[in-house]
C-alpha cells in the first residue's frame, strides 16, 4: 500500500517535471501582459509542482482525470463508480433490484471535465479564482466544483499545475457593431445554442453544422459551458484556435470545429469577447416551510435526502471499505469531521468542529436552525450567490429543494430518532 | 445359491443410477436454490462479497435498535460465521466470502458484527450462549460472565474511539450490567446527555434504569420520555415502562 502511494508520488513528481522541461518555464519567461483581464499576480506566480502535490492532498482524481495524474482508488473514486453504475457494472454484490434503482438514480459526475488540456485553453487566473470561489459554470450539469478550502496561495499552485504554460500577448481583435452582429450571426446559423447558453440569453437551437452522435452530444451538452465566462476564462491567445480547430488544442474534445475561415473565427471571437451579456436569473432562495405536524421517522430522511446525497460524503467507513467520505474520515483537503448520516443514531453522535470537540448538529446554537439545517440553507443561498463563510451542503451539487429541507428539520424537531 | 456378490452389485448398480443421478443433481443444484441474490455459487461453496456481508450487518443493526435482541443475534451468527471464515461447517450452508477473511475490508465487517453482537448480549440480558452463537437461557453465572465479556469487546472499542458517542454509550450499556460500575456507566451517558450527544433510546433506557436505582426521578422522568421519543413504533421494545416502573 505505501509502496504504491510511493510509486504514485514519484509518478507525479516525474510528470510534473516534465511539463516544466517541456516549456511551461519559458512561457511563464514570456510573460503576459493580457488585453482586458489581467492575470493575477499570485496565480502568475503559483508553483506547479506544489500544485501537482496539492491536487493528491485535495484529492482532485476523485472526480477528474488527467494524464500523469494516479486515479483515485475505486472507494475514493466518485466519477467511476457512478460511470460504473450507469454502464450496470458496479459489482458490490447487489441484487439486480438495486442496481436498477441506482442506475435510475444516479445524475451526478456522469460527465466530467477531464483536466489534461484544460491549460490549453483556460487561464490561470480562472482557474485559481474558480478553485478560490467555485461557482455554476455549466448550466446543464447538476453538480460544480465543490467549495474546497483552498488558499489563494494554494490555489494559485494548482492553477500552475493545472495551466503550466503562461499565456502569450495577443493581439486585440476588431470589435465594432458590424463585426459583432456578424459574429453573432454565425453563432446562431451554426447551431452553438444546442449545447450553450450566454448568461441570461437563450441562443437559437438551429441544427448543428456538424452532427454529433447521441452519445457524444450529450456529454457536449453537459459539459458546455456558459459563453458568458469565455471572456475571463478562456485563454485570449487559444481562443481563435480552439474556435478553428478544437482538437488541435485538446484531442478528446467534444466540441466539433465549425468555423472554416480564421475570418469568421475572430468575428465569432470578437462577439463572445465584447458583445455585452445579459446577466443570468440567479436562482431564488426558496421559503422555509413550517415544520410538519406529524412525526418524521429516520428511515423517510435517509430514503428521501440522507441515502440519496449525504451518504456519499458521511458515510460508515466500516461499510464502504474503509473510506467514511470526506465529510466523516476526511478527504477534499478536508481534516475528517465524523459525521456519519447512516442511522439515526450516527447523525445524533454529531460533528467535531475545527477545535476538535464533538457537538451535536441537530441542536440549534448560533441561528435559529439546527447546524445540520443551517448548511443545508446556505446551500440554497450559495446557488443564489449568496455564498457565506458556512459551507453549504449537499457540498457541490444542487441545494436540497424546501419540502426535502422541511423534512430534515421535522425529524429533528420530532426527536431525531428511528 | 444366488448370484455372486460382485454379480448382483452390477446388476444393482444399473437399475440403480437413474436414482444416483437424481440424488447428485439435486445434491449440485441445492445450493443454487438456496443462493441469495447477491450471492454466487461457485463449486461447493456459496460466495458473499464483503459489500453483501456488510448489509447483513446493518439489517442486524437495525433489528437490534428496534429492540429485537433474539433477530439481531440470530443474524449476527450468521454473519460473524461467514466474517471468520467458519461457515463452511455447523450447518451454514457452506457460505465463504469472495475475499480473504483476513483482508481489511473483511476484518472491520467482523470486529463491527463482533462488538455488535456484544452489545446485543448487553441488550439481551445476557441471556445467550455465546459459543454457539445463540439466544436463550442461560444460568446467572455465564450471564455474569456474558457482561464481563461484553465489557471488554466495548471497551476496545472505546478505546479505538475514545470520543465517539456511540462508543461511550454503548460502553457505558455494558458498565451499568456490572457490579459496582452503575456510577460510572450513568455519569458517562449524563454527560453525553448534558451535550445533546446522546446516540439512542436505549441509552435512555439505561440512563432511566440507572436513575431509578438512585432514586433521581427527575433524570428518570425525563429519560424515559425521550426514549420513547427516539425509539417511536419500537419504544414497548426498548423503553422502560411508564412511571417509573423497575428495571426491565
Amino acid at each position: 500500500m505505501r509502496g504504491g502511494v510511493a510509486k504514485a508520488l514519484v509518478a507525479l513528481l516525474l510528470f510534473v517535471a516534465c511539463e516544466r522541461a517541456s516549456g511551461g518555464d519559458a512561457a511563464r519567461r514570456e510573460g503576459a501582459s493580457l488585453e482586458g483581464v489581467s492575470e493575477d499576480a499570485a496565480s502568475a506566480g503559483g508553483d506547479a509542482l506544489r500544485g501537482a502535490l496539492l491536487a493528491v492532498r485535495f484529492e482532485c482524481a476523485r472526480c477528474h482525470t488527467r494524464d500523469g495524474l494516479t486515479p483515485a482508488l475505486p472507494e475514493k473514486n466518485c466519477a467511476q463508480c457512478h460511470a460504473q453504475i450507469a454502464r450496470g457494472e458496479l459489482d458490490v454484490g447487489a441484487d439486480a433490484a438495486t442496481r436498477a434503482e441506482w442506475r435510475a438514480r444516479t445524475r451526478s459526475y456522469l460527465n466530467v471535465p477531464s483536466l489534461t488540456h484544460v491549460g490549453a485553453r483556460l487561464r490561470r487566473a480562472a482557474l485559481a479564482a474558480m478553485l478560490r470561489e467555485p461557482h455554476d459554470l455549466r448550466p446543464h450539469l447538476d453538480e460544480t466544483m465543490p467549495r474546497l478550502r483552498v488558499s489563494p496561495a494554494e490555489a494559485a499552485d494548482l492553477a500552475a499545475w493545472l495551466a503550466p504554460d503562461a499565456e502569450a500577448r495577443a493581439p486585440q481583435l476588431p470589435h465594432d457593431a458590424a463585426t459583432l452582429a456578424r459574429g453573432r450571426a454565425l453563432v446562431d446559423s451554426l447551431g452553438c445554442g444546442n449545447c450553450h447558453e450566454r448568461g441570461g440569453d437563450r441562443l437559437p437551437a438551429q441544427a448543428l453544422a456538424v452532427p454529433l452522435t447521441p452519445d457524444v452530444f450529450a456529454r457536449a451538452f453537459a459539459l458546455a459551458p456558459d459563453l458568458a465566462e469565455v471572456r475571463t476564462r478562456v485563454r485570449r491567445d487559444h481562443l481563435v484556435p480552439w474556435l478553428l480547430d478544437p482538437r488541435s488544442l485538446d484531442p478528446r474534445t467534444t466540441m466539433p470545429a465549425l468555423l472554416r475561415t480564421r475570418a469568421d473565427a475572430e468575428a465569432v471571437a470578437a462577439w463572445l469577447l465584447y458583445a455585452p451579456v445579459a446577466p443570468r436569473a440567479l436562482r431564488v432562495v426558496p421559503a422555509r416551510l413550517p415544520l410538519l405536524t406529524r412525526r418524521v421517522t429516520f428511515a423517510e430522511v435517509q430514503a428521501r435526502v440522507f441515502g440519496r446525497s449525504c451518504w456519499h460524503c458521511h458515510a460508515e467507513p466500516d461499510f464502504a471499505r474503509g473510506d467514511g467520505g470526506p465529510g466523516n474520515t476526511g478527504g477534499f483537503g478536508f481534516a475528517g469531521r465524523g459525521l456519519s448520516l447512516i442511522s439515526a443514531s450516527a447523525a445524533r453522535s454529531g460533528a467535531r468542529g475545527d477545535d476538535g470537540v464533538r457537538r451535536s448538529v441537530l441542536v440549534s446554537r448560533t441561528s435559529a436552525a439546527p447546524r445540520l439545517v443551517e448548511v443545508l440553507l446556505a446551500r440554497q443561498r450559495e446557488e443564489a450567490g449568496e455564498a457565506s463563510e458556512l459551507r453549504g451542503m449537499p457540498l457541490g451539487l444542487r441545494a436540497l429543494g424546501a419540502e426535502d429541507v422541511q423534512l430534515v428539520e421535522s425529524w429533528i424537531a420530532s426527536g431525531a430518532g428511528d | 445359491m444366488g448370484r455372486p456378490a460382485a454379480q448382483r452389485r452390477a446388476a444393482v448398480l444399473p437399475a440403480a443410477l437413474p436414482f444416483l443421478g437424481a440424488v447428485l443433481f439435486c445434491a449440485a443444484a441445492l445450493p443454487c436454490a438456496a443462493v441469495p441474490r447477491a450471492a454466487r455459487a461457485c463449486g461447493n461453496t456459496i460466495t458473499l462479497t464483503v459489500d453483501e456481508l456488510a448489509r447483513r450487518v446493518t439489517a442486524a443493526e437495525k433489528l437490534l435498535t428496534a429492540g429485537n435482541t433474539v433477530g439481531a443475534v440470530q443474524s449476527l451468527r450468521f454473519a460473524l460465521a461467514v466474517a471468520r471464515g467458519t461457515a463452511s461447517r455447523g450447518g451454514f450452508g457452506g457460505y465463504e466470502l469472495t475475499s480473504d477473511v483476513r483482508a481489511q475490508p473483511a476484518v472491520r465487517i467482523r470486529v463491527r458484527a463482533e462488538r455488535l453482537f456484544a452489545l446485543a448480549v448487553v441488550r439481551r440480558d445476557g441471556l445467550v450462549d455465546r459459543r454457539r452463537l445463540r439466544a436463550g437461557w442461560v444460568p446467572d453465572a455465564v450471564r455474569a460472565a456474558n457482561f464481563v465479556w461484553a465489557e471488554g469487546v466495548l471497551g476496545a472499542a472505546l478505546r479505538d474511539a475514545p470520543a465517539a458517542p456511540e462508543a461511550i454509550a454503548h460502553h457505558a450499556e455494558a458498565l451499568a450490567r456490572l457490579p459496582n460500575r452503575a456510577n460510572d456507566a450513568a455519569s458517562a451517558l449524563r454527560e453525553l446527555d448534558r451535550r445533546d450527544l446522546m446516540p439512542d433510546a436505549w441509552s435512555y433506557a439505561v440512563l432511566a434504569r440507572l436513575s431509578e436505582a438512585g432514586r433521581d426521578t427527575a433524570t428518570r422522568d425525563r429519560a424515559a420520555a425521550l426514549c420513547v421519543t427516539l425509539a417511536g413504533e419500537h419504544a414497548d421494545a426498548v423503553c422502560p415502562a411508564p412511571r417509573g416502573a423497575a428495571a426491565r
